[in-house]
C-alpha cells in the first residue's frame, strides 16, 4: 500500500535525518519502528503520513507518485487516509474533546449534526463519553491521548500513525493505550508506530529498527548490513 | 456561519488585544461615516434648493454669488443694460420670463416699527421667474412698473416682522428709506441661494427703484427657461446673444443653479476632502495594526496551524480561517465605528452648521469598507499561515 524506495531527508546545512530507507507497508499491517532519540523515527513517521516531503527517494501510495500530488491533494490524503497520533497529544487546546474529535469531519465537510453525534459515539468507543465537554486541561495524559486516537479515527481512516504515543505516559496507562491500539488492528486498521519501548514493540508483527537514519533491522526481511 | 463563531470566539479570547487593535479602523470608519452623511445631507439640500426654486432659473451676473451684497467692481465695468434685456427676450424664444434685479439694504417703517432688510427693483416677471407665490394682495402690473408707481411686496417674514399680524399691513403705506409705499401684495420667502440670506424681502418697480437709488448699477438679470427647452443648450444660446452685443467680456456671465450653489458646494468639498484624508489615514494605519496583530496571532498559534494541517486541513481552509478572523476583527471595529460616526456627524453638524443625513446605504458603505480593509490587510498574515510546513509547524513550542 505504502512504499518508500530509497528515500532520504536531509535539513540544511548536511543533516541526513534520513538515509536511503526503503519499506513498504501492506494493507492492515501492524509496524513497529524502533530506535534511539534522534535516530529519524519521526521523520520516517512524517514522510509515511505524507506530512513531510523526502528530500530524494521514490515513494507511492496505492501505486500513485506521491510526488506528483498537490498539497490539497496530500491534505486530503492526510484528511481520508491517515490517523495522526502524537506523543504530546497535540489536541487544540481551546476546543473541548468533543469539539476536538469532530475538528477532521469538519474539514470532510459532514453535516453539523452528523460530526457531534459521530464525535460522541467515538468517545464511547474510547471509553470518554462523560468527559465529552471537557477542555483537553481538565484530562489526564491518558485520557488526552484517547481523545486524540478517537480523533485519528474520526474519518475512518486506513492508516493509523502513532509517533511514541505512549511516551508521556505513565507505564499502566501505556498499556491501556496500547491494548486499544491492538483493538484497532484486530479492527483491519494498518498501524504504524514509533516506539522505543521493546515491551510494546512486542504487541507489533513486524519491527522495523531504524539507527543513524538508517533502517539496519526490518524483521519481515531478516538483518540489513548497510 | 460555525466559522464565524470560531473566529469571533478567538478574537474575544483576547478583548483588549482586540480592542486596541481596532481603534484605528474605528476612528477610521467613524470618519467615512461622518464623510458619506455630509455629502448626502448637502445634496439632499442642494435637491431641495433646486426642487424649490426650479432647475430652469439662470442668473446673468457680473458676481461671483448670488449675494455678494451689490459690491460694485472697480470703474463701470461692461453689463447688460434693459436693451439687451429686451434683445434677450426677443431672440431666445427658450426664454420663459426674464427680468433685472437691483437690490439694496433699506430702512422700512411701519408704525412704531423700524427695521433694515433687503428692498428688490424688479420687472413684473419676476414673480414667475422666482416662482413667487402670492399670498394676499398682487404682485405690481406691468402698468405699475411702466408708471414708477410706489407699491410695494413684502415676503411673509417682513410682512410679520413688521406688523405683529402678517394680514393688517396689507393695503396700508409704509415708509422705505423716507418715502412713502403701499403693500399690495404678500408672497412667500424664497429659498436662500446661499445660508446667510434672510427671508425679509422687499419688491418694488424696478422703474422706481432707479429713480429712487440712482447709482445702483444693474449687476443681476434672472430668467427661467421654458419646460419645453432643455436648459444647457438654452444657456448656450443666451450666451451667444450676448457675446453677439459684448463680445467677450460676457463670457462668464450666464450661470445655472449648479454654478450657483457651487460656493456652498466648495466649502462643503473642502470639509469632506479633510475627513477623507483622515479616514484613510486612519484606515492605513488601522489596516497595519490588523496585519501586524494577525502575524502575531498567527506565530502564537503556529502549532495550531500544524495541528489542523496533519489532521487533514488545506492551506486555503487555513487562509480561510485567518482571513475571516482578520475580517471579523475589521467589521467589529466597522460595527463601533459607525455607532461612534453616527455620533460624530451629529455633532459635526450641530458645530459647523453643515447639513448631515444618515442613511442605510451609508451604514452598508462602511461595512463594506471596514471588511474590505479586514481582507486586504490579513491576506499576507493569513497566506504566510496557510503556506507554513505541517512539520515545522507542529515542532513550534
Ligand atoms: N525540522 C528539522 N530541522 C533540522 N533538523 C531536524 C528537523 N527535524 C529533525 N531534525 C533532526 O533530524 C534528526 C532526526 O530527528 P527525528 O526524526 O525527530 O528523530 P526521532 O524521532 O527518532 O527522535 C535529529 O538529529 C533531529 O535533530
Ligand atoms: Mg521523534
Amino acid at each position: 500500500m505504502i512504499k518508500l524506495e530509497n528515500i532520504s531527508k536531509v535539513y540544511p546545512p548536511k543533516l541526513h535525518a534520513l538515509e536511503d530507507a526503503s519499506l513498504s507497508i501492506s494493507q492492515g499491517e501492524f509496524v513497529a519502528i524502533m530506535g534511539k532519540s534522534g535516530s529519524g523515527k519521526s521523520t520516517l513517521m512524517n514522510i509515511i503520513g505524507f506530512l513531510d516531503k523526502p528530500t530524494t527517494g521514490h515513494m507511492t501510495f496505492l501505486s500513485q507518485d506521491v510526488k506528483a500530488l498537490t498539497q490539497t491533494e496530500l491534505a486530503n490524503l492526510r484528511l481520508r487516509e491517515i490517523g495522526f497520533v502524537f506523543q504530546n497529544f497535540n489536541l487544540l487546546p481551546r476546543l473541548n474533546a468533543w469539539r476536538n474529535v469532530a475538528l477532521p469531519m469538519a474539514y470532510a465537510k459532514l453535516p453539523r449534526q452528523k460530526r457531534k453525534e459521530n464525535a460522541f459515539q467515538l468517545l464511547e468507543q474510547v471509553g470518554l463519553i462523560d468527559r465529552a465537554s471537557h477542555l483537553p486541561n481538565k484530562l489526564s495524559g491518558g485520557e488526552r491521548q484517547r481523545v486524540a486516537i478517537a480523533r485519528a479515527l474520526a474519518n475512518d481512516p486506513n492508516i493509523i500513525i502513532a509517533d511514541e504515543p505512549t511516551g508521556n505516559l505513565d507505564s499502566k496507562t501505556g498499556k491501556n493505550i496500547m491494548d486499544m491500539f491492538c483493538q484497532l488492528h484486530q479492527k483491519g486498521k494498518t498501524l504504524i508506530i514509533v516506539t522505543h519501548d521493546a515491551s510494546i514493540a512486542s504487541y507489533a508483527q513486524r519491527v522495523v529498527t531504524v539507527h543513524d537514519g538508517k533502517i539496519i533491522h526490518d524483521s519481515q526481511h531478516g538483518d540489513q548490513d548497510d | 456561519m460555525e466559522a464565524v463563531i470560531i473566529a469571533l470566539w478567538n478574537i474575544v479570547a483576547n478583548p483588549l488585544r482586540s480592542f486596541l487593535t481596532t481603534i484605528g479602523i474605528v476612528v477610521g470608519i467613524a470618519a467615512v461615516i461622518v464623510v458619506i452623511a455630509i455629502g448626502e445631507g448637502n445634496r439632499e439640500v442642494i435637491q431641495n434648493k433646486i426642487k424649490m426654486m426650479g432647475a430652469n432659473l439662470l442668473a446673468i451676473t457680473l458676481q461671483n454669488s448670488e449675494f455678494d451684497d451689490g459690491k460694485i467692481l472697480a470703474g463701470m465695468p461692461t453689463f447688460v443694460d434693459l436693451k439687451a434685456i429686451a434683445t434677450l427676450e426677443k431672440k431666445v424664444p427658450a426664454i420663459e420670463a426674464i427680468s433685472p434685479v437691483l437690490r439694496i439694504n433699506s430702512r422700512f417703517k411701519y408704525q412704531s416699527k423700524s427695521i433694515k432688510f433687503f428692498i428688490n427693483g424688479t420687472y413684473p416677471s419676476y414673480q414667475i421667474v422666482r416662482n413667487l407665490e402670492v399670498l394676499s394682495g398682487r404682485y405690481f402690473s406691468v402698468f405699475e412698473e411702466k408708471h414708477k408707481k410706489r407699491v410695494c411686496v413684502l415676503s411673509k417674514s417682513a410682512a410679520k416682522r413688521l406688523s405683529a399680524n402678517g394680514q393688517n399691513i396689507l393695503n396700508q403705506n409704509i415708509v422705505i428709506d423716507g418715502r412713502r409705499y403701499k403693500v399690495i401684495g404678500i408672497v412667500n420667502d424664497l429659498p436662500p441661494l446661499q445660508n446667510n440670506a434672510k427671508p425679509e424681502q422687499a419688491y418694488i418697480p424696478y422703474t422706481v427703484m432707479k429713480k429712487e437709488w440712482p447709482y445702483l448699477f444693474l449687476d443681476t438679470v434672472y430668467l427661467t427657461i421654458d419646460k419645453d427647452y432643455a436648459v444647457e443648450k438654452s444657456i448656450g444660446e443666451v450666451e451667444s446673444v450676448l457675446q453677439q452685443i459684448y463680445g467677450e467680456t460676457s463670457k462668464n456671465w450666464v450661470k445655472g443653479m449648479t454654478d450657483l450653489l457651487k460656493g456652498e458646494k466648495a466649502i462643503i468639498m473642502q470639509t469632506t476632502l479633510i475627513i477623507t484624508g483622515v479616514a484613510s489615514l486612519s484606515l492605513f494605519v488601522g489596516g497595519i495594526g490588523i496585519m501586524n496583530i494577525m502575524l502575531v496571532t498567527v506565530k502564537e498559534r503556529t502549532k495550531e496551524i500544524g495541528i489542523r494541517k496533519a489532521i487533514g486541513a488545506t492551506d486555503a481552509s487555513i487562509l480561510h480561517q485567518f482571513l475571516l478572523e482578520g475580517v471579523m476583527l475589521c467589521v467589529l471595529g466597522g460595527v463601533v465605528g459607525t455607532v461612534f460616526g453616527i455620533v460624530c456627524a451629529q455633532v459635526v453638524a450641530e458645530l459647523m452648521e453643515i447639513p448631515v443625513k444618515i442613511s442605510w446605504s451609508a451604514i452598508i458603505v462602511a461595512l463594506a469598507f471596514s471588511s474590505g480593509v479586514g481582507l486586504f490587510f490579513s491576506l499576507y498574515p493569513a497566506a504566510y499561515a496557510s503556506k507554513l510546513s505541517p512539520v515545522e509547524a507542529l515542532r513550534y513550542e
